[in-house]
This record gives C-alpha cells, sequence and structure tokens, in this order.
C-alpha cells in the first residue's frame, strides 16, 4: 500500500510539473470570458447553454489529460527505462501500474476541479452581468457534483483503457489512437443499438444485431455517465440508476487495470 | 527588419480583408445546413450534442437575425438546422421558440413547424407553451379548430398554464370569432416575448389582424345592408361603411375573396 502511495506521489508532482495543467488552467479562465459572450446569444435556456459549455470544457480538458499526460507519462517510463529503476526495488509491477493510475486520478481530479469551480464562478457572474441569464429549471447543487463526479469517473474509464493499450502497444500514438477510438465507441455505441434494434431507420442482419449486443458488454457505455440533461432541465435522476451506474463504473475500471497488470506482469521490458 | 515588414504587410491587409467583407451585400447571407440526418446526429454527437444543438440553433438566428432577402430554400435549410438540433437536444426551449416565431408562418411551412413543435411539447413535458404554439398553429394555419381545441385542453391541465389557455381551447371548439381569439393569442405571445425581432413581428401580425377584424366587421354590416356580401373591399368605402381602408403592416392592401369572405393580409 505505501509503494502504490508512494509511486501515486511521484505521479501526481509529475503530472503538476507538466505544463499541460498549466495550459489546462489558462484555458479554463479563456472559457470563462467565452461563456460570457456566448450566453447573451441566447434568449431562452441560458443555464442549460451554459452547463453544455462549462461540461464540453471539462471533458475537453479531462481528455487532453488522459490521452497526453496520461498515456505519455506511461509510454515514457517505458522507453526511458525509468519503470526499470521502479521496478527493480521491492515494488511489484502491479503496485507500479496501481500507483500510476491513482496517481493520473488525482491529476485528471485537479483539472475537472478546476474547470468545474471555474466554470460556476463563471456561471455566477453571468447571472449578476449578464440580464437574459437565468439558472437552469430545478437547479440543484446535489445534481451538479453527481454530474461532475460522473464526468470524472468517465474520464477514469478512459485512462484504465489508455493503460491497457499503453501496456499491449508500448507505443504512444497507438495508444493514443486505440483509446480514442474506444472513447468514441462508447459514446456512441448505445444509440446504434437502439436505433438499429428499432429497425426503424435501417434494417439489418440478426447476426449483425447480435455482434452489437455482444460489443456492447466489452467497451464501456460512456452515454451512462452523461448527466447534463437532468443538470440543465432539472430532469429527475433516480437514486438506483446513480449507485447502480457509479458502481458499473469502478468495476469496469478495476476490471481493466485488473488485466493492464496481469499484461504488464508477463511483459519483457527491454 | 524582416518581422517588422511582416507584421506591416499583415496589418495592411487584415484591414483590407475585414472592410472587404463588411461590406459584403446582405443579399448574398443564405441560410445553410448539411444535409445530416437527426438520426445520424444523435449517434455522432456523443456528449457534445448540447453544445453541438447550441451551435445549430445560432447558426440558424445569425441567418434570421441578418437576410434582408430569402429564397425558399433558406427557410428549408432553416427547418432542417431546427430539426437537427432538436434531435440533439430536444429540451431545448430556444429553438422551440424560434421554430413559431419565424418557421410557423410562413406558407408551405406550417406542418413543418408543427412537426418541430410536437417534439418539444413531447419532452418539455412541464411546460404549456410549446402546446400553446401547435394549438395556435392548428387553429389559425391549419384551420382545424377541432385538433387546436383537443392540444389547447391538454396543455390547460399542465402546472403554470395560464386561465387564457383553458378559455382559448373552448373558443377553438366554438368555430366562431377566430380573428379576435387569434388577435388574444398574439397578445400573449408578444407579452411573452423576450427577442426584440420576434416582438416586431408580432406587433406587425396584431396590426394586420386588427385591420382584418375592422373589415370583417365593415363586411359583416355590407352584408346585413345589401344582403351580399361586397364584390372588392373598395366597395366598402364606395358605399360609405368605413371612411378608409386599413393599412397592410405587410406592405400592399389587405386580400379578399368575395365568394368565402374571407380576408388575409398576406
Amino acid at each position: 500500500m505505501r509503494n502504490i502511495w508512494l509511486i501515486s506521489n511521484i505521479t501526481v508532482k509529475d503530472g503538476i510539473r507538466n505544463r499541460l495543467l498549466h495550459g489546462i488552467l489558462f484555458i479554463a479562465l479563456f472559457s470563462c470570458v467565452i461563456y460570457l459572450t456566448i450566453i447573451p446569444m441566447f434568449a431562452f435556456d441560458t443555464g442549460k447553454v451554459a452547463t453544455d459549455l462549462g461540461f464540453a470544457s471539462m471533458t475537453l480538458s479531462g481528455l487532453a489529460v488522459v490521452i497526453f499526460l496520461g498515456i505519455g507519462l506511461l509510454t515514457r517510463d517505458i522507453h526511458e527505462r525509468s519503470v526499470c529503476m521502479v521496478i527493480s526495488r521491492p515494488v511489484s509491477r502491479s503496485q507500479y501500474v496501481t500507483g500510476k493510475f491513482l496517481g493520473l486520478s488525482i491529476t485528471i481530479l485537479t483539472a475537472v476541479l478546476i474547470m468545474a469551480v471555474l466554470s460556476v464562478f463563471s456561471g455566477w457572474i453571468a447571472l449578476k452581468i449578464i440580464p437574459e441569464m437565468a439558472l437552469p429549471r430545478n437547479f440543484s447543487w446535489g445534481y451538479l457534483l453527481t454530474a461532475v463526479i460522473f464526468n470524472y469517473l468517465e474520464l477514469l474509464i478512459v485512462m484504465a483503457l489508455g493503460f491497457l493499450f499503453t501496456v499491449i502497444t508500448t507505443n504512444a500514438y497507438l495508444s493514443m489512437l486505440f483509446t480514442f477510438c474506444c472513447y468514441i465507441i462508447g459514446q456512441t455505441l448505445e444509440t446504434i443499438v437502439k436505433v438499429i434494434t428499432s429497425g426503424e431507420f435501417v434494417k439489418v442482419d440478426a447476426f449483425y444485431i447480435k455482434t452489437l449486443e455482444i460489443l456492447k458488454w466489452i467497451f464501456p457505455n460512456l452515454r451512462a455517465f452523461d448527466l447534463k440533461v437532468s443538470v440543465s432541465y432539472g430532469l429527475p435522476l433516480s437514486l438506483d440508476y446513480t449507485i447502480w451506474t457509479a458502481v458499473y463504473g469502478l468495476i469496469y475500471i478495476s476490471i481493466i487495470i485488473f488485466i493492464t497488470t496481469k499484461i504488464f506482469n508477463r511483459q519483457e521490458i527491454k | 527588419m524582416l518581422i517588422s515588414v511582416l507584421l506591416a504587410g499583415y496589418f495592411v491587409c487584415s484591414l483590407h480583408v475585414f472592410s472587404m467583407r463588411e461590406r459584403l451585400p446582405a443579399e448574398n447571407m443564405r441560410a445553410e445546413a448539411m444535409s445530416l440526418s437527426p438520426v445520424f446526429l444523435k449517434i455522432v454527437g456523443g456528449e457534445f450534442k448540447g453544445l453541438w444543438a447550441d451551435y445549430l440553433l445560432l447558426k440558424a438566428s445569425v441567418f434570421i437575425g441578418g437576410y434582408s432577402r430569402s429564397i425558399p430554400q433558406d427557410w428549408e435549410a432553416v427547418y432542417l438546422l431546427f430539426k437537427q438540433s432538436l434531435a440533439l437536444d430536444p429540451y431545448f426551449f430556444s429553438t422551440c421558440y424560434y421554430t413559431q416565431g419565424v418557421l410557423a408562418g410562413r406558407e408551405s411551412m406550417h406542418e413543418k413547424a408543427i412537426e418541430l413543435l410536437e417534439i418539444s411539447r413531447k419532452h418539455r413535458f412541464w411546460d404549456w407553451e410549446p402546446g400553446f404554439y401547435v394549438a395556435f398553429d392548428y387553429f389559425y394555419y391549419l384551420r382545424d379548430n377541432l385538433k387546436a381545441a383537443g392540444i389547447m385542453r391538454e396543455t390547460a391541465k399542465l402546472k403554470g398554464a395560464p386561465p387564457i389557455v383553458a378559455t382559448l381551447g373552448a373558443r377553438f371548439a366554438q368555430k366562431s370569432g377566430e380573428t379576435r381569439t387569434a388577435i388574444a393569442i398574439l397578445k400573449i405571445m408578444y407579452d411573452r416575448a423576450r427577442d426584440k425581432g420576434i416582438k416586431a413581428r408580432l406587433e406587425k401580425r396584431i396590426m394586420a389582424h386588427l385591420g382584418i377584424l375592422t373589415l370583417e366587421q365593415a363586411v359583416g354590416r355590407f352584408t346585413r345592408k345589401y344582403g351580399r356580401r361586397p364584390s372588392s373591399l373598395n366597395e366598402l368605402t364606395e358605399k360609405g361603411i368605413i371612411n378608409k381602408p386599413p393599412e397592410n403592416p405587410f406592405g400592399s392592401s389587405f386580400l379578399y375573396d368575395n365568394l368565402t369572405g374571407r380576408i388575409s393580409f398576406d
């Protein structure tokens, strides 16, 4: 446990030293200005527009941390053999992977919190200075916090997949490509399956439908973590749904990290 | 030395380009929409579909706010943009509002506007306004009083619906006082409108309907006096029923069908 904590600590410091986080802070501040320019263009549902902008910037900065920082750090460790220095000490490979994942999770959390706090702050300023600005219908801090947490969980899932592909390919470009593809599949698969099984717009083979149903179990359903509509329009969010989806996300992350450590344990690092 | 020349050149070119683009005639402004199926957009929108819906609405709004002359293809493009926006975010009220404000009143766009408003009405289950707009469009543009009355009655049951909604439902069912009813509805829409452009359009429509009401009353008086409908609106002034015909805020004089007695402004 101590080793895991030590590695995650080093990873967090590495992440903070990296200029990407500074870039994210700059983008967050720049986004505040953008919100205040865009929101007055809408006469209605300005709260929803502010929510869309806030979560979009959170997701984009989170994905930037996962894809460029997360995958980048791990592939750099493998290519520069600095991972050999760590695992030559009494630190197991699984402790290394877990520690690295935990460290990067904290880094992503920092990025998400920066974006979330600045987005809320921009919304507050907008309420004061823009006449058209209004809170979303039935606005609830609880819903907003839940949506932010789920956004963070979604990013952790993507990062876990990034780790898996990095360990398999040991190539930063390939790992980023596969991770991004999984992100796209995770976002679109649920809708594709719904459209195809409804048969309204396209008719396909039963075999193709079966294949998609199987893929649904392999790829993460990232759409389930998108709670923006509940925040924007005050639509009810059931506790059951929240708990089950959160547990689904955590178990999926655990499975991917478990597979990653198994593969990494068998890998020869030359 | 080189960087100064480049910067100076950039400054001069930018000034020219910006001023040339400002002088581009507004007639060149056309509405554009990519012919992407709303289903496809829902698939690829991912978690950015809300933002994309906002962008599509803004794109339509830029044309609506800036055009000086339009062609039918422009309004087809606006319809497609609204449809795409609603496919990505069916709860978005702004799209519903602009559909009613700029699309519903256009000839050949009535059914399409209703199609879009029904999406809002289905998803915004807490909001009486989409149902109100749908009922008005059925009543006024499609002359389907029965359908309008049914929708208005359902809308009246929603929490927050003003009492007049129920009254209007009853009036639609009576199939009478159409112009007065239309004026009452337009005044509600005018009071609720926040966009200056939409408010100006509604004010024109209210003036036009008030003109129609004056002429309908005059035609009624003429019919009672002479036992027949006037052959044209000019006959009303010739026979001294009215001193001067009301002005049509939409340009030319009011249109009159002497076979049905129907008066319209466009």
